[in-house]
């Protein structure tokens, strides 16, 4: 069976992953179509980054089916592995960037390796490369000269690279302020839309997700909450929803405080 | 402390990892070369400059020690123009290879554990895999190669530099001219010393590199791991390269 154009990019069945016997992702199913924009969002444990990493092969699930692209994920079929990896960009929280090379150096780094183009037409790759993330002029400095703006903007050069059909972008706006997190969301969505590919991006920011996403999916205790639109979200009647999309601190979701009577303790020495 | 099960598990990944490295380096496709090259001359050059002024200084002092500990005993039997063949030998056979790859360890060894290990924590050894880049192949591999040819390398320089200051010693000291220290050392060291010293030390150099590279690409947890594991690989280092040492002592009696 050949994949075509119109098939689901992500397809991912009953998928299960657990840690010492605990479930973190319990029977997760969706689809992703091409050109969507997906945001997956939800409170902090709620199995993001576990499910980012089962989609990008580097945790094994217990149970389930991921297809990337049409294709099987076999994490431990090293060859079919790379195949695959060749197709999909990631762009990580922390950048991820090799600290011993250039900007220009890393994002060159991909296209030697797999395309086989001249040196010259690799640095006028990577140059309009850098140039639409806005970094032409910082392509000679160092990952460790940069601002964490500027190093995301870096990452997702170097994850659009190989001119992937999909990339996964872990949390674009941890550690950011809010006018630079709006600056990456913009420049999320105008590499999406102008290179035509399908997005998938792990955030707990509302604001940035409205901005970037045409669909929402939200993960709760390891289960989808919500899957719909931005509209539909902000309609969601679901109380755990509605508190996450206010972002109030009392509801269903959340720390729960312990507290103690301390007064009682001293007055009544017991 | 590690349980015996998790100890046998981890000899297991140790070996299996060696093998992925060995293997890498074996079956390397013509194209890889061209990647390999310019990063195992990189690794060279650091590897190579970072340790040389250490080792210099090392094995002299080593070589003016052992003048001062012999030369007085061999002077009691008469025999103290005897200075070079002991020092030469001792050096050539043992010293020279051990001290230089104790050395090495601490300070090369050490500085690939923290380099790796902080690339593992920051995600970058998965971002080379996520982008079909094996990092076994663009990370081990180099700096592998780098430490089987640096160390005997460094080893050479270290039996000269204790042989000269050994020469200068006995020369200055105990009145042992310098054309007799050379030449009873020449008469003493057989071709044999030397080259057994030059495959111990690229066995060394691979223990050291596959000992730190594994543990940096193993550790888990965050930045504080990094200095554990650090620790971890330089005193694992240490102990194989002596271990390895008594073996081959063993088939070379
Ligand atoms: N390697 C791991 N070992 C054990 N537990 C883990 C591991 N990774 C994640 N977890 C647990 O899985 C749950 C989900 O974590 P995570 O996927 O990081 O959530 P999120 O990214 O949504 O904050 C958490 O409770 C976390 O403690
Ligand atoms: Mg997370």
């Amino acid at each position: 069976m050949s994949y075509a154009e119109t098939d689901p990019v992500i397809q991912v069945r009953d998928l299960v992953k657990e840690f010492d016997g605990r479930r973190v992702l319990n029977r997760i199913s969706f689809c992703v179509h091409p050109g969507e924009r997906l945001a997956i969002l939800g409170p902090s444990g709620g199995g993001k980054s576990t499910l980012l990493s089962c989609l990008i092969g580097a945790t094994i699930p217990e149970e389930g089916e991921i297809r990337l692209l049409g294709e099987v994920l076999r994490p431990k079929d090293r060859k079919a592995m790379d195949r695959l990896r060749l197709k999909f960009g990631v762009m990580f929280q922390g950048g991820a960037l090799f600290s011993s090379m250039s900007i220009h150096d890393n994002v060159a780094l991909p296209i030697r390796r797999h395309s086989g183009l001249a040196d010259e037409t690799i640095d006028i790759l990577v140059g309009m490369k850098l140039n639409q993330v806005g970094l032409f002029a910082a392509s000679e400095r160092f990952p460790d000269e940069l601002s964490g703006g500027m190093i995301k903007r870096a990452a997702l050069a170097r994850a659009m690279a190989l001119d992937p059909a999909l990339v996964f972008i872990d949390e674009p706006s941890a550690g950011l302020d809010p006018v630079t997190v709006a600056g990456i969301d913009d420049l999320l969505l105008k590499q999406a839309t102008t290179h035509d590919v399908t997005m998938l991006v792990v955030t707990h920011d509302m604001q940035s997700a409205y901005r970037i996403a045409s669909r929402l999916i939200m993960l709760y205790k390891g289960e989808i909450l919500f899957d719909g639109s931005p509209q539909e979200i902000r309609e969601c009647e679901d109380p755990v929803v509605r508190q996450f999309v206010e972002g109030r601190k009392d509801g269903p979701l959340g720390f729960q405080e312990s507290t103690m009577d301390f007064r009682k303790l001293l007055l009544e020495g017991d | 402390m590690l349980s015996p099960l998790k100890a046998v598990e981890k000899v297991g990944r140790s070996f299996h990892f060696f093998c992925r490295t060995a293997t890498s380096v074996a079956v390397a496709p013509k194209k890889e070369w061209r990647f390999r090259i310019p990063l195992l001359i990189e690794q060279i050059l650091r590897a190579g400059l970072m340790s040389t002024p250490i080792v210099l200084l090392f094995a002299g002092l080593v070589g003016i020690i052992l003048v001062l500990q012999t030369a007085f005993q061999l002077a009691q039997f008469g025999r103290v123009e005897m200075v070079g063949a002991l020092v030469g030998v001792s050096v050539t056979r043992e010293m020279g290879p051990l001290m230089t790859a104790i050395i090495v360890s601490g300070r090369v060894g050490a500085a690939f554990t923290a380099e790796l290990g902080t690339m593992k924590v920051n995600d970058e050894i998965l971002a080379a895999e996520t982008m079909a880049i094996d990092p076994i192949q663009f990370l081990v591999v180099p700096r592998f190669l780098a430490l089987i040819i640096v160390l005997p390398c460094l080893t050479t320089l270290s039996d000269i530099s204790a042989l000269v200051f050994a020469l200068l010693t006995g020369a200055s000291l105990f009145d042992v001219p310098q054309m007799t220290f050379m030449g009873v050392a020449q008469d003493w060291i057989q071709t044999s010393d030397i080259l057994v010293g030059g495959l111990k030390s690229a066995v060394f150099g691979a223990l050291i590199a596959h000992i730190c590279c594994f543990e940096a690409f193993h550790l888990k947890g965050g930045a504080s791991s990094v200095g554990t594991a650090t620790m971890r690989a330089v005193v694992l280092s240490m102990v194989a390269v002596l271990a390895a040492d008594a073996v081959f002592a063993y088939f070379t009696i």
